[in-house]
Order: C-alpha cells, then sequence, then structure tokens
C-alpha cells in the first residue's frame, strides 16, 4: 500500500469497527431454548415490585411454581400441598380455621396468611422471620407440623418425577433440581399472584354506596383511624404492630425475631383487601367475623407496654364507634373484595 | 507539500472512532460541591433513644419516642448577593434506620460563600399531593385524600404518662390539614458556609422538645391524638418548628 492516505484509512475503519464492537458473531450451532420473560404488570398506583435480581420472571418459571404451590408431592405423606392451607376462594388462606392442621393432624400455632400482593412485600410470616418469598417457600416443607418432609426427600421425589426434571430444566436451564430452584419457582407464582380490582378500584370513591362512603370516611379519618396501617394501594404498611390485643398465649410475634422488648407482641400487618374473605382475623384467628374485629378497635384495645402509638383512646377500649358506624365501615371494607382476583383462573389448581 | 487536508482526515477519523461509543459524562469540574447531611435527635441535651419513657417537655409530660419519620425537602443556599440556589429534592427520615440519617442531595452546589442555609421541612405544595412518591417507605407517608391528601410531613409517635398515673399514647402527626399547607420554611442559624473544594458535610441536629415550646407549650393532655384534622395543632406545630433543627458544625 504505498499511499500513506489509504493506510490511515484503513487503519482507522478497522479501529472504528472495533471499537464498536460491530464484528459479526461466530455461528451458534443450536440454541438452547432459554425461559421466556414474564413482565409483570403493575396495577395503577401500585409501587414498584420487588423482585431479586437472581430470580427473574419467566413464563416456565411461573408455571412450575403453580404446578408445586398445588402439588402434595412437597409433603412426607403426599398428602398437603401449599395450597391446602392457601385456598384461592378464602384469599388464599384456611378456610375458617383459626390454625391449619399439617399431615400428622397436629394443629399449628398461627393463623394462614393470605397470599396476595405479596410481591410488595420485604418480610413474611407474622413475624416476619424470613425476608423474601423465596426463604419463606422453604419453610412450610420442612415445618414439623405442617408438611414435615426433609428438602432432600422433597427434592428426590421431584427428580424421580415424570414431568418435573423437564419443567425445571425450561425454567433454570439445568437438569439439577434443587430446592432453591423449588422455592423460586414458588415465589415467582406468588408475585403474579395479584389483587387490584376490587369495587372501590373499579368505580372509586363517587362509585359506592351511601353507607360504603360513609364508611371510607371513618377508615381514612381519625375517628376510625383505619389508614395509618392499612393505608396506599395496599391496604397494609407492610409493618409490625401491637394492636392492642389480650395476651392470650406466649407468642410475642416479631420479639421473638429481633429480641428486643420493644417488639414484643408485634405482629405483620395484613391487607385488607379481600378481608371479607379471610376469616378468621388476628394472627391467631380469635375474631371470626368483621364486627368482632370492628369491635376491638372500637372498645376492647388492652393496653401493654408494646402497644402501638397508633391506637387511639386506649384508657376507654378504642375509639368509640356507634353500631351505624361499624356498619358503614363494614360495607367500606367489602367494597375491597375483589372477586376477579378470586375467580382468576391463572391462579387455580393447574 | 502540503499536509493540513492529510492532518485534518487524520483528525477526523481519531474523533469518529473515539466519539463512536464514548458517552463519559462530562466532569461538572471544581466549580461544584458536593453537600452532604449529616442528621442526629437529641431532646434537649440528651441522645434519643426510642421506647424509654423518660424524656419531659415544657408542659411536664414525660414521654418516650417510638415512631420519628419525616420529609426534608428543597434545601436552599442564600448568597451574599441575594441570590438563591435552590435544591429540588426531597429526603425521607426515619430516626430508627441510620441509612436515613445521611443526606446527599441529588445535586452539587456552585462555589460561593453563602450566608446561610434553608429548606422546607415537609413537602411544598407542588410536591404534597398524591401518588407524587410510588414507593415505600415515602409512599407509606400518605395523607389521605378525605383530610386533605398528600403526605404527612412528620409522624412523631409515643407514649407519656398522663397525671403520673396513666400511660396514654401520643401522635405528633403534621402534614397539609384540610387543605391547608402547613410546612415549614426553616432557615438554619449559623449556617454560613463557604463552598469550595469537594465536599461539605453540615451536622444537623433536630431537638424534639422544640415540637413542644416556643412560642407555644404544647400539651399532650390537649393535642395528644388525633390532631390530623386539628388546625389549632398545626398551628401550634408550625410555629414551635421553626427552630428544631441547629447546626452543630460544618466541614
Amino acid at each position: 500500500m504505498k499511499n500513506p492516505l489509504l493506510y490511515l484509512l484503513s487503519l482507522f475503519t478497522t479501529l472504528f469497527l472495533y471499537q464498536c464492537n460491530r464484528a459479526p458473531e461466530p455461528p451458534i450451532p443450536e440454541p438452547e431454548p432459554t425461559p421466556t420473560p414474564y413482565v409483570i404488570e403493575i396495577p395503577q398506583g401500585f409501587p414498584d415490585m420487588i423482585i431479586p435480581d437472581n430470580n427473574p420472571m419467566t413464563e416456565e418459571g411461573i408455571a412450575l411454581g403453580r404446578k408445586l404451590f398445588y402439588d402434595p408431592i412437597l409433603s412426607a405423606d403426599n398428602t398437603q400441598s401449599c395450597g391446602s392451607c392457601h385456598a384461592q376462594e378464602h384469599g388464599f388462606t384456611d378456610n375458617l380455621k383459626a390454625f391449619s392442621v399439617g399431615i400428622d393432624g397436629i394443629e399449628g400455632t398461627r393463623n394462614s396468611m393470605p397470599i396476595f400482593n405479596a410481591g410488595w412485600s420485604a418480610s413474611f410470616f407474622w413475624d416476619g422471620r424470613e425476608p423474601t418469598l423465596e426463604a419463606q417457600a422453604l419453610k412450610p416443607v420442612t415445618n414439623p407440623i405442617e408438611m414435615h418432609n426433609t428438602w432432600p426427600a422433597a427434592v428426590a421425589s421431584l427428580q424421580a418425577h415424570p414431568e418435573y426434571p423437564d419443567l425445571f430444566k425450561a425454567a433454570f436451564e439445568t437438569d439439577t433440581i434443587t430446592k432453591d430452584l423449588a422455592a423460586k419457582a414458588i415465589a415467582q407464582f406468588e408475585r403474579t399472584i395479584i389483587s387490584a380490582n376490587s369495587l372501590y378500584d373499579q368505580v372509586g370513591l363517587d362509585g359506592l354506596s351511601p353507607a360504603a362512603k360513609r364508611g371510607f370516611d371513618i377508615f381514612y379519618t381519625e375517628r376510625g383511624d383505619c389508614f395509618h396501617c392499612h393505608g396506599t394501594k395496599l391496604f397494609t404498611d407492610n409493618d409490625f404492630h401491637n394492636n392492642g390485643l389480650e395476651v392470650l398465649s406466649p407468642d410475642i410475634g416479631y420479639g421473638e425475631i429481633t429480641g428486643l422488648d420493644s417488639d414484643f407482641f408485634k405482629f405483620k400487618t395484613p391487607s385488607l383487601r379481600n378481608i371479607e374473605f379471610t376469616a378468621p382475623y388476628m394472627h391467631d384467628g380469635r375474631f371470626q367475623t368483621l364486627e368482632e374485629v370492628i369491635n376491638h378497635y372500637s372498645e376492647g384495645l388492652v393496653f401493654s407496654q408494646t402497644i402501638d402509638p397508633l391506637m387511639k383512646n386506649v384508657g376507654q377500649g378504642g375509639v368509640q364507634l356507634t353500631a351505624d358506624e361499624k356498619q358503614d365501615l363494614i360495607a367500606f371494607l367489602k367494597a375491597l373484595s375483589d372477586t376477579s382476583f378470586t375467580n382468576n383462573p391463572n391462579y387455580s389448581q393447574p | 507539500m502540503n499536509l493540513f487536508p492529510k492532518f485534518f482526515i487524520v483528525s477526523l477519523l481519531f474523533a469518529v472512532a473515539f466519539w463512536g461509543c464514548d458517552n463519559t459524562p462530562v466532569d461538572p469540574g471544581d466549580d461544584f460541591v458536593q453537600l452532604q447531611f449529616n442528621i442526629s435527635h437529641q431532646v434537649d441535651d440528651q441522645e434519643l433513644v426510642f421506647d424509654d419513657i423518660k424524656y419531659t417537655n415544657e408542659a411536664g409530660n414525660t414521654y418516650s419516642v417510638v415512631t420519628l419519620k419525616y420529609f426534608i425537602s428543597d434545601i436552599t443556599l442564600h448568597n451574599s448577593d441575594g441570590t438563591e440556589y435552590m435544591i429540588d429534592d426531597e429526603h425521607y427520615v426515619d430516626a430508627t434506620d441510620p441509612t436515613t440519617l445521611t443526606y446527599s442531595p441529588g445535586d452539587s452546589i456552585p462555589n460561593g460563600d453563602y450566608t446561610h442555609v434553608s429548606f422546607i421541612f415537609g413537602l411544598n405544595a407542588t410536591k404534597n399531593v398524591n401518588g407524587y412518591f410510588v414507593n415505600p417507605p415515602e409512599s407509606f407517608m400518605e395523607w389521605p385524600p378525605a383530610m386533605g391528601q398528600g403526605y404527612h410531613y412528620m409522624k412523631l409517635e409515643g407514649k407519656y404518662d398522663s397525671a403520673g398515673v396513666v400511660t396514654k399514647n401520643y401522635n405528633t402527626h403534621t402534614g397539609p390539614s384540610m387543605g391547608n399547607q402547613y410546612f415549614i420554611e426553616m432557615t438554619l442559624p449559623s449556617s454560613s458556609i463557604k463552598a469550595e473544594g469537594t465536599n461539605l458535610t453540615v451536622d444537623l441536629m433536630m431537638n424534639i422538645n422544640n415540637w413542644y415550646s416556643g412560642p407555644n407549650s404544647y400539651d399532650f393532655n390537649t393535642y395528644g391524638q388525633a390532631i390530623m384534622g386539628n388546625q389549632a395543632a398545626q398551628k401550634v406545630l408550625q410555629e414551635n418548628g421553626a427552630d428544631v433543627f441547629s447546626v452543630t458544625e460544618i466541614r
């Protein structure tokens, strides 16, 4: 090449192409099928969902998680699944039972928690002992009064199953099933369980009945003061409170986890969405009806050292609602029921 | 031989080659200073310890602090020539969460001699609308539409001994009560700063007892709970709040 300018031109053309990494990739033989990314639709006004970087949502992961959620294969005697104590029609709680019964016929000590909008929480169980859905999903399998299994045994059952190895392969691109992958799949499914289509969501305040509108005012003012713990679109602050319940058992809740006296008798705030479907109420299922719950906040508060400062008028037992106000408040709470969620075929047993 | 055309082409090629993929942001240079606020809380001369009923306010209430959460926003530096530099930003403080006790505003400030620093305690009316914060923890400061909408400026909660006999709860909640904006434009005393170099740290301290005194004595037996719709209580707190912060050190 005699012309130095041409030489420079070639050099810089090469340099430019190299800089921008635009050289064609070598041909890849036959790509393995990869999981299909799933983009979750966040309802209007909801926060960003908490999705761990190491467990991205995929169509295959969600389908696997749904199958696992409803499959008794994870329990020691193949009789109980997650869905056994978390029924969709009851907001994924256990129907009218204060305490669910495990595979050995033994009752638990806390009420089955609802499962919806869990993708916006950073603490799980009534005492908040697990920080992620993935960590939570591991626990019931080995709990001695729930599924009473071991994870090696559960994984062996899955690995020997005619379908699961292929489903795990499709979801996680591996032939080796692990407990962590099972938990990841269940967590992915649980993140899809969203309730955001109640009557109140659909019609807003203006579309509610007169009673529900009056209930709205009680809920969202300090007359009832429900909103401080049950605010935002989630209808929960996802925090822990001592809500003035009479102490009936040695269960100290969040205090057991933090070890702090100031956290004794605090339990996680549940969402009030679908509250009509999730009886009985409180961490120990002591209240059978919404009337009993409201009576508690109206007249039944019991002082203790860690009672939440938000509990009003504790000396008189609470906010002292009238009978009409209680009915109005219940009317508003029932406007938070979402039957499109309890009947959503995407959440049912596959 | 005129070398200029070749030199020009070579330069152009260099420019194209390196411009093609490099989007390094422009260095703001030495003319800007990054501010950092370190925030602490006391009750008079005592460090804040949560959950102990051991503090006494001007009205004689002996009280504890269980919750202290609030917003500061729109930090503004006032230049001696009368100009202002406002940082359009908000910061949420949860006094139990150490990660919120350090605040570096999003924008750095120009070099200069500033006579004082001010900020808004709470949120201005433009920001204080439902939906401004989408994510927790800020979104959990929601102030319901039924009482004016927007966000609490502060949740200060705890217990107090009433008449030395009964322990009661108090909720000092400030916010846009019934649509009336009660945010506080706070001017920090002794906040003259010379902004130069790269970083400037301002130590801020809130004296919680100042919410309950000067100019108004605030008694939990009068304003213990349910003050969100109470205009008199909100006004008292707005007036008292003007001096709750002080600057303990600038470095």
